[in-house]
């Protein structure tokens, strides 16, 4: 009697859970018609399927940042690697030289003197995943519909005015303004080639109103609608990503069928899970564990330089702070910081530092000219400001592991000196949107580039109407004067020469001081073969084989 | 008052409750010191005023808070909880989405908390003041002492990475990618559509965090046991009889325990509701997408709509967990009903 | 955990007085009494931490960091060559006062509310109820989350939010009490002789109503503990470099093969929360009648 009583209750409970988990399939629903579309196609290929050979790759990458994978509205830095995976761009830029723009969907294309417009001629004959014909209306569809969506893909692009399909396999590009950094642009994987009547059918549009009439997104999270090696065939948030090889690709079916990224956040486990042999690869590992991954004689480990700047920026506002206001002052905290402690011991030799903002890996950039650590000098510089007796600041941050304990190394550097520092971390969005507010005295944080053009830095750094240079107060007309003419150059060696005036002229104002400037550390089996570092999209999945 | 009109009385009560809770959550929540926009958009997006217009206008920014907050309340009348500024999904999605994956934890921990919390509160009430009594309420006592983030973290390095008797993190083998989706849980689906293997690869990923959160309530589970138990062979009827010299054995497992249920599955609803939103650690420790991961990924990120939407469904289950109780309590103690 | 408390609520007759056998209880019971111990293991270490700690937990000495156990180091040195068992020592300064303001304000503020409430009642009784219940709707860690992210990351805020959460259990339990025992002859005779109603809540009414308080708040100090730990460890309570032990976990576990740095702070968590737990159950073994069944 009572045991039918306590059946009652599980059944009672069971009903809840029931009617909870009744309102769930619409979630599945989005990922049938991709396979139902992949099938036809693979029939067509009739590949003799191996399957006693398993040919399934499995990275654990840490995916925390991924929210969404519409190339409209993503502006993270896992979805580079997505979409580089599963869509082309008109242009790309390789691993192998990281200064060459080379033809991807284009094959070739024109620029006019004022670099005001753009125009690209196709690679004839490519088909998307869906079988769908890659035209110039493709193209045309996908940047406007980025621009007209209004997300965060549109910032790299704000610059368009027109796109002009002038036959099926040419398209014209009209900018606002000349800009000479477009086809770095043309290389971010998010500006990959959408396939226009896939998108539109599911919610799409590329109208003046995308961004409200857009309804694409639910579907573009799970799936993809590229040309691309990989199509993205499921998203499962803070769990994995399946890709599955694209049969019709263009450049040669990949040699995986079937590639699933494990979203592991913590790098102990991801080490244990490719120890175990749960993974094949580990995006990217922790500078204290490379040990226990060299001493694995099953393992490779590739470490490539990432573009990944860490800065300290300080206000030039007497307001915020009357003595970082000073650039004699900035200077001195420039000194007085021990970078070989934090790069030798703390990154344990894994990472390198450029003289300004500008990474180390693009033309015109020497690590060697790199201020090097001299208190002496730097408690000169304070008594020449005036503060020989120190002052005290606060230094804010986005908080996370390794900003913490440098943080903390910080702290203690600049007490040498005779600065005290306030150590105050924030939630990263609190730490961006009390900087943006522009209250900040001192500021750790970080910069990555969407597209690989010095401009991704002279721009965002030198301006006082945009991101960190408004953020700090920085306004400094002798660079601002250098920042404008790089965005109107094409000549390679005269960007070079602009790039190392802008550099020693940032040095002079110290308004941002290099910290660090990471390497990523991949791990791999040993029998996995093709993989090269992308600072953009981190490796071009299709190079993997075994 | 009728058991149905009572229960109608306390389903009519949570809409007030409702209200409640997200007035006080609203004010909570935005007195955030933080931009949405940067939450919304990326950093290099900030200074991109049609990408800063576009969201504003979206997101309904430029409205004065108070009507900001009738909109909330009007929308989730219909069953929105608005959408989430980082995932940009309607709050109500990605919650349905996390949420099977928290209720299977939850199950399994619930499971293991009754497998060993029933034998050992049985156990010590039989054995009651003896070593036995005193050995199951350390045992108990252990598990709710361990900050499940350190003993996840333990168990782990032990059986997964050095013995290689369980998996590690994960629902589901890393070389599976999960049965089809039918409930979202992956025993049940499994099951479901007969993909075995499937099915045994997440019931192994299961033991671990369910011993690791299930311990947590297992202190719980145990003395409620013991106590209930005692109290009932305490009372006439049990003398009764063992007086007509039935086993112990008999009297305990046939007579007694019967009884000494009620308040033990009383327990086992506050204790399920309990589970769900004790999860959070042990979902961050075991890559576990649930919904406590959802929402710590909320709070780091200060997407409001999700700390709201997450918060709020936490707070119904409570209350619908406890009505349920309530419910049960009545089926199963005539006394109450009859008040 | 407080579950029970509530289902069952125990009174305490003033004219039984059973503090003296409870206590008598309390000192027999060899589990409370080795959870005392523990907990005034670590309330010594606390105070005598500059004693205790070898090191200044907060000195850096980047050359050597992350070494492991030695007679130098007895737990390691952590990521910034800092000593661990130093940052160990250091960290009982924390957890344990933290655990013990937030239970004693819930304990004396929550039951003033709730008693006031009870012996008050009418609209202010109502209001109190409602916003009480509001707040008990929430899971703890839950609520506490989402004021510790609003308010920010540091350990003075994790404090206010576990007050804000922990507060209504108490008033719940003290307007109970209250409700039990405002009818009696005394408080009434109180009432007719013409003692004001503070005066009567707040010395007979009160007193009488400690015994349950007391059992709850010995039973919460392990889970308030455990709570805060649990949100440095996520990153919403103490920030670096204080040495609080749940903070150190959460930096230990990335560099996981460096275990001195994840066992030794996570082992002061465990024995501290066990000893409160251990005390706490035997606290309610002796004053809560209704478990009392041993005799």
């Amino acid at each position: 009697m009572k045991v039918y009583r306590l059946m009652l209750f599980v059944m009672l409970a069971a009903l809840l859970l029931g009617s909870l988990s009744a309102c769930t399939p619409p979630a599945a629903a989005p990922a049938a018609p991709a396979a139902t579309q992949a099938q036809p196609a693979a029939g067509e290929t009739a590949a003799p399927a191996a399957p006693a050979e398993d040919k399934t790759l499995v990275m654990a990458m840490n995916m925390d940042d991924a929210v969404t994978f519409d190339p409209a509205i993503a502006g993270e830095t896992t979805n580079l690697f997505v979409h580089n995976t599963a869509y082309d761009q008109l242009v790309e830029i390789k691993p192998e030289n990281l200064g060459k723009i080379e033809p991807k969907v284009a094959d070739s294309w024109t620029f006019s003197d004022d670099l005001k417009t753009f125009t690209f001629k196709l690679h004839p004959g490519i088909k998307f995943a869906s079988g769908n014909e890659l035209t110039a209306e493709d193209v045309r569809f996908t940047y406007m519909r980025i621009f007209n969506v209004k997300g965060p893909g549109s910032t790299n692009i704000e610059m368009l005015e027109s796109v002009e399909v002038v036959d099926p396999l040419t398209v014209k590009f009209t900018l606002t303004a000349s800009t000479p950094q477009f086809l770095a642009v043309a290389a971010n994987p998010s500006l990959g080639i959408e396939d226009s009547k896939l998108v539109k059918e599911h919610g799409g549009t590329d109208a003046t109103d995308a961004d409200k009439t857009d309804k694409a997104k639910d579907w573009l999270d799970r799936n993809s609608a590229g040309s691309g090696p990989y199509v993205m065939t499921n998203w499962a948030p803070k769990s994995e990503i399946v890709f599955e090889a694209n049969p019709n690709y263009w450049r040669g079916k990949p040699y995986f069928d079937k590639v699933i990224v494990k979203h592991v956040s913590d790098p102990t486990t991801s080490l244990q899970m490719i120890q175990r042999g749960d993974v094949d690869m580990i995006r990217s590992l922790d500078v204290d564990l490379v040990e226990q991954a060299q001493a694995d004689p099953n393992l490779q480990v590739v470490i490539g330089t990432s573009l990944d700047q860490n800065y300290l920026a300080m206000t030039s506002n007497p307001e915020i702070s009357e003595p970082l206001s000073k650039p004699t002052v900035r200077k001195a905290i420039a000194y007085a910081i021990d970078y070989d402690g934090i790069i030798q011991a703390i990154l344990r030799g894994y990472g390198t530092r450029a003289p300004s903002i500008i990474p180390v890996g693009l033309p015109g950039v020497d690590a060697t000219q790199a201020i090097q650590r001299d208190v002496a000098k730097s408690k000169e510089l304070l008594k020449e400001a005036g503060y020989e007796n120190g002052f005290e600041v606060n230094l804010h941050y986005g908080s996370n592991p390794t900003r913490e304990t440098i943080a903390a190394k910080l702290k203690a550097d600049l007490a040498e000196a005779g600065i005290t520092v306030n150590l105050v971390p924030m939630e990263q969005s609190v730490y961006l949107s009390e900087m943006r507010a522009q209250k900040l005295p001192m500021a750790f944080g970080g910069w990555t580039p969407d597209y690989l053009d010095v401009t991704m830095w002279t721009h965002f750094f030198s301006f006082p109407d945009t991101s960190i240079a408004m953020r700090m107060w920085y306004d400094s007309p002798k660079t601002q004067e250098i920042a404008t003419k790089i965005e109107s150059e094409m000549d390679e060696a005269k960007r070079v020469d602009l790039t190392k005036q802008w550099q020693a002229q940032v040095m002079e104002d110290m308004p941002f001081l290099m910290l660090y400037q990471l390497q990523t550390i991949t791990v791999l089996n040993k029998d996995i073969k093709g993989y090269a570092f992308h600072p953009v999209y981190f490796f071009n999945l299709v190079d993997l084989s075994k | 008052m009728s058991l149905a009109g009572h229960l109608f009385r306390r389903i009519l009560l949570i809409i007030p409750m409702i209200i409640g809770i997200t007035l006080v959550l609203f004010i909570v929540t935005h007195a955030i010191p933080v931009n949405p926009l940067v939450v919304i958009l990326n950093e290099k997006s900030l200074e991109n005023p049609e990408a800063v217009r576009s969201a504003t206008e979206k997101w309904g920014l430029d409205k004065p808070l108070p009507v900001q907050y009738l909109i909330y309340l009007r929308n989730l009348a219909q069953g929105d909880m608005g959408t989430s500024f980082k995932t940009k999904n309607p709050v109500v999605d990605d919650l349905r989405d996390f949420l099977p994956a928290t209720i299977e934890l939850a199950l399994g921990s619930l499971l293991f908390a009754l497998i060993l919390g029933l034998p050992l509160g049985i156990l010590a009430a039989v054995k009651n003041g003896r070593f036995v009594d005193k050995v199951s309420l350390v045992v108990s006592l252990i598990g709710a002492s361990m900050p499940p983030f350190w003993s996840g973290l333990m168990v782990l390095f032990v059986f997964y990475y050095k013995l290689g008797w369980l998996p590690g993190p994960g629902r589901i083998d890393s070389r599976l990618t999960g049965p089809e989706h039918i409930t979202g849980l992956f025993l049940v689906d499994s099951v479901l559509t007969s993909d075995w293997v499937s099915f045994w690869s997440s019931l192994q990923h299961l033991i671990l965090p369910s011993v690791i959160l299930g311990w947590f309530t297992l202190a719980l589970i145990t003395r409620i046991t013991r106590s209930s138990l005692l109290e009932v062979l305490s009372l006439d009827y049990i003398r009764t009889a063992r007086g007509k010299g039935l086993r112990e054995r008999t009297v305990v497992l046939e007579h007694a325990l019967r009884n000494a249920m009620i308040p033990v599955i009383t327990v086992m609803g506050l204790a399920f509701a309990g589970l769900i939103s004790g999860a959070i650690m042990t979902e961050t420790i075991f890559a576990w997408p649930g919904v406590g991961r959802y929402e710590v990924e909320a709070s780091i990120n200060l997407d409001y709509p999700a700390i709201m939407g997450t918060t709020l469904l936490f707070a119904v289950i409570y209350m619908i967990f406890n009505i349920l109780v309530d419910i049960s309590y009545a089926l199963f103690d005539p006394r109450i009903r009859e008040q | 955990m407080q579950l029970e408390t509530e289902i069952h609520l125990p009174v305490v007759r003033p004219s039984e007085s059973p503090w003296r056998r409870s206590l008598h209880t309390l000192t027999t019971n060899r589990m409370a009494m080795a959870g005392l111990l523990i907990i005034v293991f670590w309330a010594i270490v606390a105070v005598a931490a500059p004693l205790i700690a070898p090191y200044d937990p907060f000195a850096q000495k980047i050359v050597d960091r992350l070494q492991g156990p030695s007679a130098a180091h007895l737990f390691g040195t952590d990521e910034l060559g800092r000593d661990v068992f130093s940052r160990v020592v250091y960290g009982a300064r924390i957890s344990l006062p933290i655990g013990l303001v937030v239970v004693v304000f819930a304990m004396v503020i929550g039951s003033a509310i709730g008693a006031s409430a009870g012996y008050f009642g009418g609209i202010y009784d109502l209001l109190i109820m409602r916003l009480a219940d509001i707040t008990l709707a929430f899971p703890s860690i839950v609520l506490a989350l989402a004021i510790a992210a609003v308010l920010g990351p540091s350990l003075r805020n994790a404090l206010i939010a576990m007050m804000l959460v922990w507060w209504p259990q108490y008033s719940r339990l003290a307007r109970g009490q209250v409700l039990s025992v405002k009818n009696n002859e005394y408080v009434a005779a109180a009432e007719v002789v013409g003692v004001p109603g503070l005066r009567i809540l707040f010395r007979h009414i009160l007193p009488n109503t400690f015994g349950p308080i007391l059992v709850k708040a010995a039973l919460d100090a392990g889970s308030v503990i455990l709570t805060i730990a649990a949100l440095s460890f996520i990153g919403l309570g103490a920030v670096p470099p204080t040495p609080e032990w749940g903070a150190m976990v959460s930096l230990g576990r990335f560099k996981f093969y460096n275990w001195w740095l994840t066992t030794f702070p996570g082992l002061a968590i465990l024995t501290v929360v066990l000893g409160f737990n251990f005390f706490g159950d035997g606290v309610r073994d002796a004053f809560d009648p209704r478990t009392n069944t041993k005799a």
